[in-house]
């Protein structure tokens, strides 16, 4: 473990405890899960499709109740969606406003803050060229490629300037080098604005080499199978992270408690 | 392209000429040639007449479509993200909105006579139905992604009403729009023919009546002018609003 | 069961309520005399439909009505092939088409009287160059979303060109002809009231008017009452007959309308 995980870990942020969720009267979506989540940590969840994930993030950030348990933000309880949280989601292409150019959509949210008029345009320049959109800035997203689309979401929710970013499989539906790209974007945001990251995927890949640590999902209704710290050095690259022997090995562990070969990891 | 327009123009050409000739070959009084129907159109609307029958067969057109659409849009919406509201309210609505709205004409006449007020108050009802229901369907269709981003950023319900759920409603709005544009026009003829002593479709009517066939057709000519210009207005102002919608659509196909 | 209760408890609960203040504002004076009590509508709706008075208009006005639709579909059908399969016609004709689809129809009453007479035959003829649009456009609609390479693959095949149009362009139009049964259906009974109403003999829309000039205040609500419900049920059924047919894709009626 890093010098900085173990600092952080005892400045926990967000906690989550014998959460349980169940929709309606119906399906068991997540039996019983307890995490945390330290300031400034990259902490991932990966598990099989339809595990729960979506369900997870969303009852996190307060968009729905749990059935039973708690989400502690700064050891408060978390019953509305909190301002410190800024969820992505999985689809960007629904969660953007498609008569809204980008400069609007990502300036959307900060209707929501006082601030001056003149802070608020510094804060969407800044999140616009954080992920390379300046060039794009009066476009509409849906004349955008998938890869920038989500740069966009991501710009929306970076202008927020929340503690924590909670990424549900933001990178699914992008190409292979798209979404190498938005990976080290993902770092790149992590370390310039020191967000803490909260990321779902079922990429078992893409989660050991951006995390800190890694949380393994049972299929549904589900349950935490194991936690594993990523002890990979800092800062990570692409290929040189991706080859590392402790890379492997970590990937390979995850694989085995999944029960599933690399090649038969879960379309999304 | 150009060829293809000028075809279509050809036809038209054609059509008017064929029917100069059979018109003046034929002598029969019901059918005016088009250039004796052009003279009386000149010499009829363009004269204080247009102001006497015209304008406020305009005006009260105008008065009932923007009544119904804030009502319509308003309450459509309204119902729309309700649940409760939708489940209570949508069986009446599809009720009313499947009645023949010309029906109701004497019910105006009966509660209030046959003025401005019947007018645009039954021009309202026979608008307000499909601007409503498509009202209540685009804000019921709005996705629960879109409402969801809007409630993580704090918004409250009102806001998101405003600012996530009327803009994604407004491709189906303005499909209701239409249609209620088009009801609007049969009302307001229907209404003048039944129940008026001006407006376009009594001066129609009483020219049929009193035998004046070239200005009988003058009228219909002017309505069918006003009628084509208001809703290539109309599409003009859609082409603005819904730009995005048009280019999002255009580029998913 | 319960689910059929669930269904239709709220709206049956609403209108209930509403027509009980009604009744009890009529009765006690509140409103004026010509907004009569639910149940005075009521109970001359039985009446009438009894006596066979409004059951003879009702007739009159269905007759009416699916004659004229007949007419129209069929002619709209022909004429939407015509124009969806050959470039020539489309080119020649879509302009005039686009001139004469915005104009309001019910203006053409006066020049159907003076041709026509206050007759049936007026009536039939005003209907059909009503319902006729909305047929056309969604016709068209459909025909001319034929996929090109299904059209090639046919000629390729050397199928002959009414064998195209059976098997090819008439199965992959149905959802648009569909949309425009359902609309011009609906659009085909308001005419049918409006000119029974406007310059009418008899029927439904005929009806009305007399009562209101004859001050037959709860006669004229039951009417317009089951006319109402004429047009609900009409529109129902061929919703449930479109839905049958272009149950592949749901998303045709929205589109098609919005067009
Ligand atoms: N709104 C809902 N109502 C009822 N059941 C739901 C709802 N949303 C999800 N579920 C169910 O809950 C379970 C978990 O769904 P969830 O979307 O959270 O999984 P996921 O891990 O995000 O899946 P994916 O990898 O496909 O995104 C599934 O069985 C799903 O059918
Ligand atoms: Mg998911």
């Amino acid at each position: 473990m890093t010098n900085g995980a173990v600092a952080a870990r005892r400045d926990r942020v967000l906690e989550v405890v014998d959460l349980q969720k169940r929709y309606g009267a119906g399906t068991l979506a997540i039996e019983r899960i307890s995490l945390d989540v330290c300031r400034g940590e990259f902490v991932s969840i990966v598990g099989p499709s339809g595990a729960g994930k979506t369900t997870l993030l969303k009852t996190i950030c307060g968009l729905l109740a749990p059935t039973s348990g708690r989400v502690l933000l700064d050891d408060k309880l978390v019953t509305a969606p909190p301002p410190e949280m800024v969820l992505v989601f999985q689809d960007y292409a629904r969660s953007l406003f498609p008569w809204l150019t980008v400069t609007a959509n990502v300036a959307f949210p900060l209707r929501k803050k006082r601030l001056g008029a003149g802070e608020k345009a510094s804060l969407v320049l800044e999140a616009i060229d954080a992920v390379g959109l300046t060039a794009f800035a009066g476009h509409y997203p849906w004349q955008l490629s998938g890869g920038m689309q989500q740069r966009v979401a991501i710009a929306r929710a970076v202008a927020f300037r929340p503690e924590i970013l909670l990424l549900d499989e933001p990178f699914a539906s992008v190409d292979a080098l798209t979404r190498a790209d938005l990976e080290d974007l993902t770092l790149r945001l992590r370390a310039e604005f020191g967000i803490t990251m909260l990321l779902v995927t079922h990429d078992i890949d893409e989660a050991v080499y951006l995390s800190d640590r890694v949380f393994v999902l049972s299929p549904p209704p589900s349950v935490i199978v194991r936690e594993i710290a990523v002890p990979l050095s800092q800062p990570r690259e692409q290929e040189r992270t991706r080859s590392d022997a402790a890379f492997l090995a970590l990937r390979n562990e995850i694989h085995r408690l999944i029960g599933q070969h690399p090649e038969r990891t879960p379309a999304p | 392209m150009r060829g293809r327009r000028l075809l279509g123009l050809a036809t038209i050409v054609v059509l008017l000429a064929a029917w100069e000739l059979a018109a003046r070959a034929g002598g029969n009084v019901y059918v005016p040639p088009p250039s004796q129907i052009a003279v009386t159109f000149v010499h009829e609307w363009f004269s204080p007449q247009f102001g006497q029958e015209a304008v406020p067969s305009i005006w009260r057109l105008l008065a009932g479509f923007v009544i119904a659409t804030i009502v319509g849009v308003a309450l459509g919406v309204a119902i729309g993200v309700s649940d409760a509201l939708y489940r209570t309210l949508d069986p009446v609505l599809q009720v009313l909105r499947a009645l023949p709205p010309t029906a109701v004409i004497p019910v105006g006449i009966l509660l209030l006579g046959i003025g401005d007020s019947m007018k645009v108050a039954v021009i309202v009802f026979g608008a307000v139905w499909p601007i409503l229901v498509n009202s209540v369907d685009g804000a019921r269709s709005v996705s629960s992604e879109r409402l969801d981003t809007a409630r993580n950023f704090g918004f409250s319900r009102l806001e998101t009403i405003v600012a996530v759920t009327f803009p994604s409603a407004l491709p189906q709005i303005f499909a209701g729009l239409r249609v209620g544009l088009a009801l609007a026009f049969i009302m307001i003829v229907i209404s003048e023919m039944v129940g008026g002593s001006n407006g376009l479709g009594y001066a129609i009517l009483s020219a049929q009546r009193t035998f004046s066939i070239p200005e009988m057709y003058a009228g219909i000519v002017l309505l069918a002018i006003l009628g084509y210009g208001l809703n290539a207005l109309f599409t003009l102002l859609e082409r603005r609003v819904l730009a995005w919608h048009l280019g999002s659509t255009a580029v998913t196909r | 069961m319960s689910a059929a209760v669930a269904r239709w408890a709220p709206p049956l609960g609403f209108v209930v309520v509403l027509f009980a203040v009604v009744e009890v504002l009529s009765r006690t004076g509140v409103l004026p005399p010509d907004i009569p009590a639910p149940s005075a509508v009521a109970i001359a709706l039985v009446r009438e439909l009894g006596d066979g008075s409004l059951t003879l208009q009702l007739a009159t006005t269905l007759g009416t009505w699916a004659v004229a639709f007949a007419i129209a579909v069929a002619l709209a059908i022909v004429a939407g092939l015509l124009m969806g399969t050959i470039p020539l016609v489309y080119d020649a004709f879509s302009t005039l088409v686009d001139l004469l689809r915005p104009v309001p129809s019910v203006s053409m009453i006066p020049l159907a009287i003076l041709f026509f007479g206050l007759g049936a035959e007026m009536r039939i003829v005003m209907i059909v160059y009503a319902a006729f649009w909305p047929m056309l456009v969604n016709t068209l609609y459909g025909v001319r979303s034929v996929d090109p390479v299904t059209l090639d693959t046919a000629r390729n095949f050397g199928t002959s060109g009414i064998d195209t149009l059976a098997r090819v362009v008439l199965p992959a139009a149905l959802p648009g002809i569909a949309t425009g049964i359902r609309v011009s259906a609906s659009l085909a009974l308001a005419v049918t009231v409006t000119v029974e109403l406007v310059a009418g003999d008899s029927g439904i829309g005929h009806y009305i008017a007399q009562a209101e000039q004859s001050s037959r205040i709860a006669p004229m609500y039951a009417a317009i009452v089951l006319s109402g419900l004429t047009g609900w049920l009409i529109n129902a059924g061929f919703a449930r007959l479109e839905d049958r047919v272009v149950f592949w894709s749901p998303s045709v009626r929205r589109s098609a309308e919005a067009g």
